[in-house]
């Protein structure tokens, strides 16, 4: 077993984290969210430079890796632009569609809808394909960069074969990221922040939510990891990816619950990347579902195609 | 990146599939049992392993071991424990006892005691656990008194699995009392059979021969029995836990479980299908964390973090793929069924779950492990 990322991307995701880091982190997300075209006229062209937008996370296992890597960093500091919409556009169709989203059955809003070049929507379930056309701003606390839109069915355009696949995988990276920097953000607070005469990480029940918080984000970065390795090697079915955004789901409740708690009213505070984190992660956790939602999904696809594992299930008929 | 185990670990899967098939007999669910028959077939499937050479797979070559790598000790384990651990208690013996021994022993003890661990012939207990000394092992108490040429055991150890079968026992014992506690312990590899030994059965919910406590009653044994240095016991002890470091795979019964129970009629149910597709996704997340450790540790860079977070993964699975299935199957699943198959066998992995998180380290240490070793390196990353 070799689990080492190839060098050459993590050598590129250390780009990317620099970047972030000269935008200023979360700062970035709090600037667009006041001002949205903060987005398009900084955030942007930095990711472009970089060429963070023309990527192919289908390519090779250095330039798929570096996609997913990139997400993940870009995730981390919540980055106002819709890095995972793009790159979830198959190569051969971003001429015509600046961004992909993800939408099951009805669906009135979208993030970030309104600053990419003919955005498409496709269905979670039946594949289908629709255009997207924007109306205005939602301005909620949220849902911060939420369009209200409308949906058409698309006769014509590039086929999008494989962008739900490749959105289900990337929000993981995404998500993972941000996690990974809550994460941080509560254990340097344990460490520093001190009651009764002591750091509040010496106390247990502080210490057992640590320990739980770093389970659930260990557990979103190893499966996010294996699933991106079976998609490279051809092998990822529907039910690994709805697996993965079940997990992506629980690890993010898991670890929100428990940062917040361990920061106390600090972390609610919109001065704190933590609550900027939070409300930042919501569109990618409720959209098109949330856990309820991705667990129903990932039960039809269970009963249909069964599931790997060291005693495989098998599919299932229905009675 | 290639997150796959390998053609040989492949392969040792298949073949011990075949092999367990032949050798276990319907409805096979403990090893944990007197029962003569039950003890006929841990001998039968030690002897038939040890033929193959696959008792001592993970042994170093130069003690009639096979060498084999990390991830097919990993596959070895997997299978083991998915199948009900039909090695029965040599599973000490050949995971820990002897690897210990060659590490720490003297050539005379591992000439006595290696071969009858690798034929699978010498059934080993573990002596450590006492009734004021539990989580706090180092706060053990049994005492040994040095008298003439001998040493003389006398106290009590608990929950000692498998001491009703055992012939020797891995024994830590005080021999001196220093302001550090960690000091003055040392192992003794004691005869069960010594004049002074006796061993009672606690009855658990878990089943026979899985809880005893053994009494030390002016217990002699000889230089010859001290594993290690005198008073340096703890380093020894050390050793044991980081053969034992990563945990049981008991991701690989679970995964077993979850396969049997596909095909059930209660998972029509959707709130049941539901649950049922979340607990797979969290099994196959502590096979992942599982093989995350393996991996660091083939690399020499395991740290207390992440050898606990597997561990911590891995039994709340446990309990959590017990209450699914003891759920699905419903008050049917309640008492044993032997013709049921590993369904008819639900009440037994309920019962045994309830101590996964018990055994080996509580889950409350592990927790503790991996907060403290977390905040230790943000410490140091800071």
């Amino acid at each position: 077993m070799r689990r080492e990322w190839p060098q050459s991307a993590s050598s590129y995701a250390q780009t990317v984290s620099d970047v972030v880091r000269s935008l200023d982190g979360v700062e970035a997300a709090r600037r667009a969210e006041a001002k949205p075209g903060h987005r398009a006229e900084v955030v942007r062209p930095r990711l472009e430079a970089l060429g963070a937008l023309s990527l192919d996370p289908w390519g090779d296992e250095e330039e798929s890796a570096a996609a997913a890597l990139a997400v993940r960093e870009a995730g981390r500091a919540v980055l106002p632009w819709p890095l995972v919409h793009v790159l979830s556009v198959p190569p051969p169709a971003r001429d015509d569609c600046g961004g992909v989203h993800l939408v099951l059955g009805k669906c009135t809003a979208l993030d970030h809808a309104d600053v990419v070049a003919n955005p498409a929507a496709v269905d979670l379930r039946d594949g289908r394909v629709f255009s997207v056309t924007v109306d205005r701003h939602r301005h909620a606390p949220l849902d911060p960069f939420g369009c209200d839109v409308r949906l058409a069915g698309r006769e014509t355009g590039p086929p999008l074969d494989g962008a739900v696949e490749m959105h289900l995988l990337l929000d993981a990276f995404w998500v993972a990221g941000a996690l990974a920097e809550a994460a941080e953000l509560a254990l340097r607070h344990a460490r520093e922040r001190r009651q009764f005469g002591v750091p509040i990480g010496r106390f247990g029940e502080i210490r057992w939510r640590i320990a739980d918080l770093l389970l659930a984000r260990d557990s979103l970065d190893e499966l996010a990891r294996y699933t991106w390795w079976l998609m490279q090697a051809g092998q990822a079915g529907r039910a690994d990816l709805l697996a993965l955004r079940v997990q992506m789901v629980e690890s993010a409740q898991s670890v929100l619950a428990h940062t917040h708690q361990i920061l106390g009213a600090m972390g609610l505070c919109e001065e704190h990347d933590l609550a900027v984190i939070d409300r930042h992660l919501q569109p990618v956790l409720r959209r098109p579902v949330g856990r309820m939602g991705s667990t129903a999904l990932l039960t039809g696809r269970v009963r249909q195609d069964g599931f790997a594992a060291l005693f495989p299930v098998p599919a299932r008929p229905h009675r | 990146m290639d997150l796959d185990l390998g053609a040989a670990a492949r392969a040792l899967r298949t073949r011990l599939r075949a092999l367990l098939a032949e050798e276990l007999p319907d409805g096979w669910s403990t090893s944990f049992s007197l029962a003569p028959d039950v003890q006929a077939v841990v001998a039968r499937v030690c002897r038939r392993l040890a033929d193959e050479n696959l008792l001592t797979l993970s042994w170093p070559t130069e003690y009639g071991g096979a060498g084999a790598d990390l991830w097919q000790q990993t596959v070895l384990r997997e299978e083991m424990w998915a199948h009900f651990e039909p090695r029965g208690p040599q599973y000490m013996g050949l995971n820990w006892v002897g690897p210990v021994l060659m590490e720490v022993g003297t050539s005379e003890q591992r000439a006595r005691h290696l071969p009858g661990i690798s034929g699978g012939t010498a059934v080993w207990c573990q002596g450590f656990s006492e009734p004021e000394s539990g989580t706090d092992l180092a706060s053990l108490q049994l005492a040994a008194r040095r008298d003439g040429a001998e040493w003389v055991l006398n106290g009590q150890k608990i929950w000692t699995s498998y001491a009703g079968l055992a012939q020797w026992c891995f024994l830590a014992a005080r021999t001196s009392r220093s302001e550090k506690k960690h000091e003055g312990i040392t192992i003794f590899l004691v005869p069960m059979d010594s004049p002074g030994i006796n061993v009672v059965p606690i009855d658990s919910m878990m089943g026979e021969q899985h809880l005893n406590e053994v009494f030390f009653d002016d217990v002699r044994v000889g230089d010859d029995a001290v594993l290690g240095d005198v008073g340096r016991g703890w380093d020894v002890i050390r050793l044991v836990l980081k053969h034992e470091r990563i945990g049981i795979p008991r991701y690989a019964r679970d995964d077993r479980v979850l396969s049997e129970l596909a095909g059930h009629e209660g998972l029509d149910e959707p709130a049941a299908a539901g649950e049922y597709a979340r607990t797979l996704v969290h099994a196959r997340v502590a096979r992942l964390l599982s093989y995350r450790a393996v991996a660091l540790n083939e690399a020499g860079e395991l740290t207390d973090q992440e050898a606990s977070l597997a561990r911590l993964a891995s039994i709340q699975l446990d309990q959590e793929v017990a209450e699914l299935a003891a759920d699905v199957c419903g008050a049917d699943g309640l008492a044993p069924d032997p013709g049921g198959g590993l369904l008819g066998h639900v009440e037994d992995v309920l019962r045994y779950s309830r101590s996964a998180t018990i055994a080996s380290g509580t889950i409350e240490v592990q927790r503790l492990v991996i907060a403290r070793a977390a905040l230790e390196g943000a410490a140091r990353a800071s």
